[in-house]
């Protein structure tokens, strides 16, 4: 048998190979997934309890808005969480596990790499977030089902800023070996900055300006206002907040993209790009 | 298309083809071109001639007439060095470095292998074996000098370089363990842009190759160490590369698979024509690969050439005389040491090493009648790791270090 290559594999488009590429890495998370059904279980097990711990922080406060008021900002975030700590751990575990020359010595531009490694956990955020919803609404919080393909949109499209944050801790990762210092910063102010707990109008003025550069306190205001029965009537409208999202991705995108070829060449040449 | 003369093409594969998967992105174009570059323009037993990545974008090497050996060459790497220098300082706010001065890991290699040749990399740790590897397929870059695969720059065209060349990294870590042998292979396949229904049949094939046809669906976990290797010698090949970058592929694996992995290894060079690299601290591995050596020491070349060579330049077999007597063996061992030959004694046996390779006459002729006492003779070829030991010693001194 001749193992010469039957057909042949040509110069690919950058379309052709961020599809193979995206396909191959969903794939291969695909079968993680199958292969440890018991930790998915779980992970969706999990958040059943912050939802109970908000449903009864709302029935002491004697207030079922206040429940769903909570609940949207506690989904929203954890959901964003999956999908941002999801690349720095993968990231980090090839380079420690050293599969990542194995994912560099394939012929697709590198920039891929955090994209395509990202998409699986940005769809199991979207899923978790949707579940903590449902689960809310199971136990009484009031939800307009009918604004459900809007809010779904607008998360995806935080989820997608996310990405591009991730993206910047991955340059982190592939330099300094460590991407959590970004991922926790992060996080932790977008908790705070976001308005997952509470309007971000009780906020003092002089740092309420910086929530509006988190991508979390756009997508939290608009599922509010989508989502909710009776949503806080100060706040832009989602359409506006849809619009600067859209905005901040394509340039988080951009900057982070730049940031990710920049440190990926400064690596290659100082020789620590899988090391 | 023009492919439809070579013969390894299939109708199937044609039909691939025109059905748009794999000949994405003007490759059509790129095979109605005279293909007349590295390899693809030479027939060749067994080896169907498919334009690959490289076809079509060896700039270097369309241009201008070539010798039938210059169109052999498929690596060439010239006057490569590469420094690692420790981390900027604004990094190092954040993390140490690794190394405090400039590391010199190759200075100025020089190297051609061409289709159908083994090239062994040898030396010890450190020598600058891995960052040649990493330079070739674009982990790292070179601080200077210049590389090309199939006319492809090893710096600009690394991204095409990854299409058509075949790496085995070193260790069993680059599998995805948690997953089946299939699925390391299919990710990878996808990656390098084959369709799945050419890997559908393309998988199997590559893993019957290497004898793990059965256990496509096993988790590579709960492989053996030589299946592993196995296993990474079939991603490496899946392809259909034109260069195989092997980093110490026998690393792990017991002697008797090991072998059987070289021999698939050989085979595979002459049926298929491949180029290939080879890592080893192996050296009867090496021996057996009857390949050209490339000897490395701290970065530097200090041989280059096939092993024949090498052992007509640095051999110095050793001459075992057994004697009738031990007295007689003493006289020899006497008369051979007033000569200024090297020896021991055993009893009856006189082991010396020649001073040229075909001295041996001279011995005898040296004993003059304790020849007559001569009742074996037998000359011991030197075992290869003594022979580059030899070399690099050699150099050492001309260096004024130790011998």
């Amino acid at each position: 048998m001749s193992l010469a290559y039957t057909a042949p594999i040509g110069r690919r488009g950058l379309w052709r190979k961020s599809l193979d590429t995206c396909a191959a890495y969903v794939r291969i998370d695909l079968v993680e997934e199958r292969m440890f059904p018991a930790t998915t279980i779980l992970r969706y097990a999990a958040v059943v309890f912050p939802v109970l711990l908000y449903f009864f922080q709302g029935s002491f406060l004697n207030a079922t808005d206040a429940f769903a008021f909570m609940l949207i900002g506690a989904s929203v975030t954890a959901g964003f969480q999956d999908a941002l700590t999801a690349l720095t751990n993968r990231l980090q575990f090839a380079q420690e596990r050293g599969t990542l020359e194995t994912y560099l010595v394939e012929p697709v531009p590198w920039a891929l790499i955090p994209i395509a490694m990202n998409i699986w956990r940005s769809v199991t955020g979207t899923v978790m977030a949707a579940f903590m919803i449902a689960f809310g609404s199971l136990l009484g919080a009031q939800i307009e089902w009918r604004s459900i393909p809007l809010a779904l949109l607008v998360f995806l499209v935080g989820i997608a800023a996310c990405n591009a944050i991730g993206t910047l801790a991955a340059s982190f990762i592939i330099l300094f070996k460590r991407g959590e210092p970004v991922i926790m910063l992060y996080s932790l102010a977008a908790g705070v900055l976001g308005g997952t707990l509470f309007p971000i109008s009780v906020l003092p003025e002089w740092i309420r300006w910086v929530s509006y550069l988190v991508p979390h306190s756009y997508v939290i205001a608009a599922e509010r206002q989508l989502l909710m029965n009776d949503p806080p009537a100060e706040g832009l409208s989602p359409l506006v907040s849809l619009a600067i999202l859209t905005g901040f991705s394509v340039i988080m995108f951009a900057i982070g993209l730049t940031v990710f070829d920049r440190s990926l060449r400064l690596a290659r040449k100082l020789g620590i790009l899988s090391i | 298309m023009a492919l439809a003369g070579h013969p390894g093409l299939t109708g199937a594969a044609n039909k691939q083809n025109h059905e748009g998967e794999g000949a994405v992105d003007g490759m059509s174009a790129i095979s109605e071109r005279p293909v007349d570059i590295g390899v693809a323009d030479r027939p060749s037993a067994g080896r169907s001639e498919t334009p690959t990545a490289a076809d079509g974008l060896g700039r270097g090497q369309r241009d201008g007439a070539r010798s039938p050996a210059e169109a052999e060459e498929v690596l060439v790497l010239s006057g490569l060095t590469k420094v690692y220098e420790p981390t900027p300082r604004w990094m190092r706010v954040l993390a140490r470095t690794h190394i405090k001065s400039d590391v010199l890991a190759l200075d100025g290699i020089d190297l051609t292998v061409r289709a159908g040749e083994i090239c062994a990399i040898v030396g010890p740790n450190g020598a600058g074996k891995t960052t040649l590897f990493r330079i070739i397929v674009g982990l790292t870059t070179a601080t200077s000098g210049e590389g090309t695969l199939l006319g492809l720059d090893v710096e600009r065209d690394s991204e095409q370089i990854r299409q058509v060349v075949g790496w085995m990294p070193s260790d069993d870590r680059s599998l995805l363990m948690r997953a089946t042998a299939r699925e390391n292979l299919h990710m990878h396949g996808r990656l390098q842009g084959m369709s799945p229904r050419l890997m559908a049949t393309r998988i199997p094939e590559v893993l019957a190759t290497v004898d793990l046809e059965s256990r496509i669906d096993t988790v590579v976990a709960g492989l053996s160490a030589g299946m592993k290797a196995r296993l990474r010698l079939a991603r490496a090949l899946l392809s259909g590369p034109r260069v195989l970058i092997l980093d110490e592929p026998t690393g792990a694996v017991d002697p008797i698979a090991a072998h059987g992995l070289l021999d698939l290894i050989t085979d595979l060079v002459q049926r298929e024509r491949l180029a290939v690299l080879i890592s080893s601290h192996r050296l009867e591995e090496i021996e057996a690969l009857r390949s050209q050596a490339l000897l490395l020491d701290k970065g530097r070349v200090k041989y280059f050439g096939d092993l024949d060579s090498l052992r007509e330049q640095w051999e110095r077999p050793q001459l075992e005389l057994v004697f009738a007597s031990t007295d007689a063996a003493d006289q020899a061992a006497a008369d051979l040491t007033s000569l200024g030959l090297e020896l021991t004694v055993d009893g009856p046996t006189v082991r010396c090493w020649l001073k040229v390779r075909d001295g041996a006459g001279d011995v005898l002729a040296a004993l003059g009648a304790g020849a007559r006492q001569v009742r074996h003779v037998r000359e011991i070829p030197m075992p290869l790791r003594d022979l580059i030991a030899r070399a690099y010693r050699h150099d050492q001194t001309a260096e004024g270090g130790p011998t």
